[in-house]
């Protein structure tokens, strides 16, 4: 059996120190990639639920550069210890609660903290599975666990919330959050971590709901993203709270005079400002690791990049797919985004090319009412590869054996903007049994009823690698009646469609039909044959295996024809035919 | 492969209207690229139709051209006119070149025929002897002394030029005689062909001034008549027919080659290949006709290779001996002439490789580039990369046109406003389709400023009926109509234009009718027609 297609995206991937690997959650394992060559190198496998958290050792000195060791958090309630180099299960910490989210802000911390501490603690985010009668219970728990103990810090529970939040945690180690509807909640990681001591915490406010947060490298700047598309960036937050004296607490009131922009309230921070530049929610937001920049992006696919002084953007746009997550790594030449539509694009730091992806198996996508009836949903050929629609007027081919998206094409030349109304829909697809020619049935949904349009195409690959290349375009293959199937002959160059409009007409590539006489001819598909049964929609068509029987289902009777002469040979009485297809 | 598909990622896309089907023509032969590489160039405001062209047969082949009552001469390097000669008193017929190039012959209507020194241009000799109107004047390819002419009073004459006296009055025509060749191979044998539909070979051996050699029988008034490069086959034209003759078999017919449409006026030889004493080199009959036309026949394998049309009946055609200029006379007085590109630069090469043409220029003297020197600043960017340099490529940028970069800006109403004033009505439909997939197209025709709205109107006016824009903006000039009829009743101006647009939508709906009205007469037919296959 061969299990595949899982989701590269559930949550945030993470680099190896050497930047070679890319560790990416797909579900209940871990996969590590090349990210090189893009391909899979091994997995982790041993948790029982999705993995949620990935978190790589980082390197203390240069010298351990090379050494392969990570925690994952899984909604099995285990965090494990793993050697990825090898693959190999070091330690298992049960927690015995289903984990969303994990931060070890001490693997974070320089070697000359860390090495005062006497653990390593973990800050879990995890669901409180024992329900509680009441509706509005809050499930979401964020607690903290002792992992070289491998023990929960009992009645250690920093925060309840609806849902279980993700953690951010900063890139020096000193701070951790959460962002909870309208708060952003951010502890002090205590110099000296232990069981016992308290984390102090503050809380900055926002009139709309926030969706992400990120940390300054080393200054006390803290980011944040909210539904509206809006970035707020409070500078020296928790200045007061954090201070490590304590005597000044009664002095808080002479103190909210000073002039603090765009503070909220007696929020602890000295400035907050606001940048808005998305249309739609912030997902991404993360600083530059020399602190300079910060990235944003969110469901219109574009990541931004901001100069944090000046405010000053930079885009790579047109990515074709909500942004979900951005991982720096520890090279500063490469970067990682993943996408909603499952790839993960590997990026040429400065410049912001996108060397290359990892792709997995596209969602599948829902059309438009309008076209709800008469959208196919996969090919197949012979060779274990599958064609999906993909939202972006594109076709993926998927390979079933090598679980990984080998190619795509675009049968649309449209630029996509994801938050944009679908008005182009690709509706149908069919291979050829051998895979080597492809067709595709695009449609323009009208504006109030004017310039609506078909689009019939067929498209040709090379074998070697499965890139397709459109050959034929037939506007309106049927009029402007819709088309409902597509199908292939078995071993032909010959392909039929039918239509909702009571026709059927066959299509075969002029390199058939001509025998390749005239040199240099270019090779097209053309309408052979026009045929209909008593005006009746068309709604299905299949070939038989050898191809010589061509069936079409007109409404509730199989009409049975000879594809070569195209003239009818039998019917097959009343049935309910929507579907068809030959069982031989 | 992953790394494939980054190319799409991140990509602009400029708009691109409909593809449009393209013409089936069958992909060209070595021989219509050779023919079709005599690019075309026309010679106008010669004063009236052209009837007669010859090449001269010594280098560099100027050629003239009879029009009127004079004749030009061309250079074939300029195919501009270099001189002309007027010293006719009627329209100059016939032309036609010695075999050295030095003197022509031109005939005119008055019945006198003329012997010019080219160079000079003063007329050496006048023949006088026809009483008619003369057809033809031909210098013998190998002979100097002597022409051949034919005219309207139905006599071939032989003329000894020196002398001006006629040596042969050739009698036997019932017709006029309107075209005649001399043999490539034989100084006193020749062709000429008359309206009485007869070719007849004649031999100045032959005592018997009324008794031709051979006759052949074309069938139609024969407008031209030639020598095939072998000497033992003749090509006469007359009607819509090339017929093809054999000689030494006894006058034969080989083949009729009828491709015209209309009478065919003129043939000549044309030739394939690149030098001139090439070994490949193969003859072509070309011939033109009233029809426009200019046909390359192959008479070794019987076939038309290629075909020309050009936008007026032709009455003459002549090719270069060096195969390098075709040109064709027009009855409209304008010349085509065609020139094939490429080996005067190989002569000149030849010319320089000469001992004694050594240029002094071997090793110019370079001077030291100083910044004072505009040149010092464009130092090496025009250099070329070597075998072994690496390159690195700048990505290539994809070219935007404006209504795409405002597109690209969400600027919507720009892009059609500017996509309306450039005149294209692909990209207009294409900018509008796009519209259409982002809903935006009616929001765009409800915001148009009223002056805007005009341009749209007009385009409409000009397109809606159209039928591969039809089905689109038929619909979009309903919504129009409907959206903005405020501000159309506000303006004389636009009322104008939906006037304009409403008759051109009656006179496409009439038109609509009168099809329909041709397809129910032609439907029964063709029912009929298909129960009797």
């Amino acid at each position: 059996m061969i299990r595949g297609g899982r989701s590269y995206v559930s949550s945030s991937p993470a680099f190896s120190n050497d930047a070679k690997r890319l560790l990416v959650c797909t579900g209940n394992t871990v996969s590590i990639f090349s990210t090189a060559t893009g391909l899979q190198i091994t997995s982790l496998e041993g948790h029982v639920a999705l993995v949620t958290s990935v978190i790589v050792v980082p390197a203390s000195s240069p010298g351990s550069r090379i050494l392969c060791y990570c925690w994952t958090a899984s909604l099995d309630g285990t965090i494990r210890y793993w050697d990825f180099s090898v693959p190999e299960l070091m330690k298992t910490v049960d927690i015995r609660m289903p984990i969303f989210s994990m931060v070890i802000p001490s693997l974070l911390r320089s070697p000359a903290d860390s090495e005062r501490t006497q653990g390593l603690y973990a800050y879990i985010s995890t669901e409180n599975i024992r329900k509680s009668e009441k509706p509005k219970s809050l499930s979401g728990q964020l607690r903290k666990c002792n992992l070289t103990k491998s023990s929960l810090i009992g009645g250690v529970i920093l925060k309840e919330t609806l849902r279980p939040e993700f953690i951010s945690v900063c890139p020096s180690g000193r701070f951790f959050g959460i962002s909870s509807k309208r708060k952003l909640i951010i502890w002090k990681v205590p110099q000296t971590d232990s069981d016992q001591v308290a984390l102090k915490k503050i809380v900055l406010h926002h009139t709309k709901d926030f969706t992400v947060l990120a940390f300054h490298q080393s200054q006390r700047i803290v980011a944040a993203g909210d539904v509206t598309g809006r970035i707020l960036i409070w500078r020296g937050f928790g200045n007061k709270t954090f201070s490590n004296s304590h005597g000044l607490m009664d002095g808080n009131s002479q103190n909210y005079d000073d002039v603090r922009p765009g503070v909220r309230g007696d929020d602890d921070a000295e400035s907050c400002s606001t940048w808005h530049w998305h249309p739609t929610e912030v997902n991404v937001l993360a600083f530059s690791s020399d602190g300079e920049y910060l990235y944003s992006g969110g469901r219109e696919g574009v990541l931004v990049v901001w100069q944090l002084d000046t405010g000053k953007k930079k885009f790579l746009p047109r990515i074709g797919s909500p942004l979900l997550y951005f991982v720096d790594s520890p090279d500063p030449t490469l970067a990682s985004i993943s996408c909603a539509d499952n790839q993960i694009h590997l990026l040429k730091m400065p410049s912001l090319g996108i060397m290359k992806s990892i792709s997995g198996i596209k969602l599948p996508f829902s059309a438009p009412e309008a076209l709800k009836g008469i959208c196919g949903r996969f090919a197949f050929d012979k060779a274990g590869l599958v064609a999906l629609r993909t939202e972006a007027y594109g076709i993926q081919c998927y390979s079933l054996l090598d679980d990984r998206g080998i190619s795509e094409v675009y049968v649309c030349e449209r630029n996509h903007q994801p938050a944009d109304e679908v008005t182009v829909v690709v509706t149908l697809m069919a291979l050829s049994s051998d895979g080597s020619v492809m067709s595709t049935v695009d449609v323009r949904l009208p504006e109030q009823d004017i310039g609506g349009l078909i689009c019939l195409k067929f498209w040709t690959s090379a074998p070697e690698n499965k890139q397709f290349t459109l050959s034929t375009v037939i506007y309106e293959p049927h009029r402007d009646s819709h088309v409902s199937s597509i199908a292939f002959r078995p071993n032909r160059l010959m392909a039929v469609t039918t239509s909702k409009g009571g026709d059927f007409k066959i299509w075969v590539c002029k390199d058939e039909t001509q025998q390749k006489n005239e040199l240099g001819q270019s090779s097209g598909w053309v309408c052979h044959a026009v045929g209909a049964y008593k005006k009746k929609p068309m709604t299905a068509a299949a070939f038989s295996a050898d191809g010589s029987v061509l069936a079409v289902a007109a409404e509730t009777v199989i009409t049975l024809w000879d594809p070569d002469r195209n003239v009818l040979v039998a019917v097959l009485g009343d049935t309910f035919s929507v579907g068809l297809k030959f069982y031989l | 492969m992953a790394a494939m598909e980054e190319i799409h990622v991140s990509k602009t896309y400029p708009l691109k209207p409909k593809l449009k089907p393209r013409p089936k023509t069958p992909s060209k032969t070595p021989e219509s690229k050779y023919w079709s590489s005599f690019k075309n160039h026309e010679i106008p405001n010669l004063i009236s139709s052209v009837p007669s062209l010859a090449f001269s047969p010594a280098a560099p082949h100027r050629f003239a051209a009879a029009h009127s009552a004079s004749l030009s001469l061309f250079s074939p390097q300029t195919l501009a006119a270099t001189h002309t000669i007027t010293s006719f008193s009627d329209v100059v017929s016939s032309t036609s070149f010695r075999s050295d190039g030095s003197l022509i012959a031109a005939s005119d209507l008055s019945g006198l025929i003329q012997v010019f020194d080219v160079k000079t241009r003063t007329p050496l000799r006048k023949l006088r002897s026809h009483t008619r109107p003369v057809r033809f004047v031909k210098y013998p390819v190998l002979d100097k002394l002597h022409v051949i002419s034919g005219g309207d009073d139905g006599l071939v004459k032989y003329w000894d030029v020196a002398g001006e006296n006629v040596i042969l009055n050739l009698k036997g025509h019932k017709d006029y005689v309107r075209c005649g060749d001399c043999s490539p191979v034989n100084f006193d044998s020749f062709v000429t062909g008359s309206y009485d539909h007869v070719v007849k070979l004649w031999d100045v051996r032959v005592g018997d001034e009324n008794r031709a050699v051979m006759e052949m029988n074309h069938g139609k008034p024969v407008e031209d008549v030639l020598f095939l490069p072998s000497g033992g086959l003749v090509a006469s034209a007359g009607g819509n027919s090339v017929k093809v003759w054999d000689l030494i078999g006894g006058g034969k017919l080989v083949y009729s080659m009828e491709s015209h449409n209309k009478t065919v006026t003129s043939i000549c030889v044309g030739r394939i290949g690149m030098e001139i004493d090439d070994e490949s080199m193969q003859n072509r009959i070309l011939s033109v006709g009233l029809d426009g036309y200019m046909k390359v026949f192959d008479y070794t394998n019987f076939k038309v290779t290629h075909s020309m049309r050009h936008p007026a009946p032709l009455l003459s055609v002549g090719f270069s001996p060096s195969c390098k200029v075709q040109v064709i006379g027009t009855s409209n007085g304008i010349i085509y002439a065609g020139k094939r590109k490429g080996k005067e630069a190989a002569e000149e090469i030849a010319l320089g490789g000469l001992p004694g043409f050594q240029s002094i220029s071997d090793e110019p003297l370079k001077r030291a580039l100083r910044p004072s020197f505009y040149r010092y600043f464009r130092r090496g960017q025009s250099e070329k990369p070597s075998e072994g340099d690496f390159l690195v490529m700048k990505p290539k940028k994809v070219k935007l046109a404006e209504h795409d970069r405002l597109l690209k800006k969400f600027r919507h109403k720009e892009a059609l406003v500017s996509v309306l004033g450039r005149n294209n009505p692909e990209n207009v439909v294409a900018v509008m389709e796009e519209l259409v997939a982002r809903r935006k197209l009616l929001k765009c025709i409800s915001n148009l400023e009223s002056e805007e709205l005009g341009p749209l109107l007009r385009f409409l006016q000009k397109y809606s009926t159209v039928p591969r824009y039809s089905s689109l903006l038929m619909g979009l000039a309903k919504k129009i109509v409907d959206i903005r009829a405020e501000d159309i009743r506000g303006s004389n101006e636009l009322k104008g234009l939906i006037r304009n647009l409403k008759s051109a939508v009656e006179e496409e709906i009439r038109i609509q009718q009168e099809l329909q009205e041709i397809q129910g007469i032609i439907s029964p037919l063709l029912k009929m027609a298909g129960r009797r296959l």
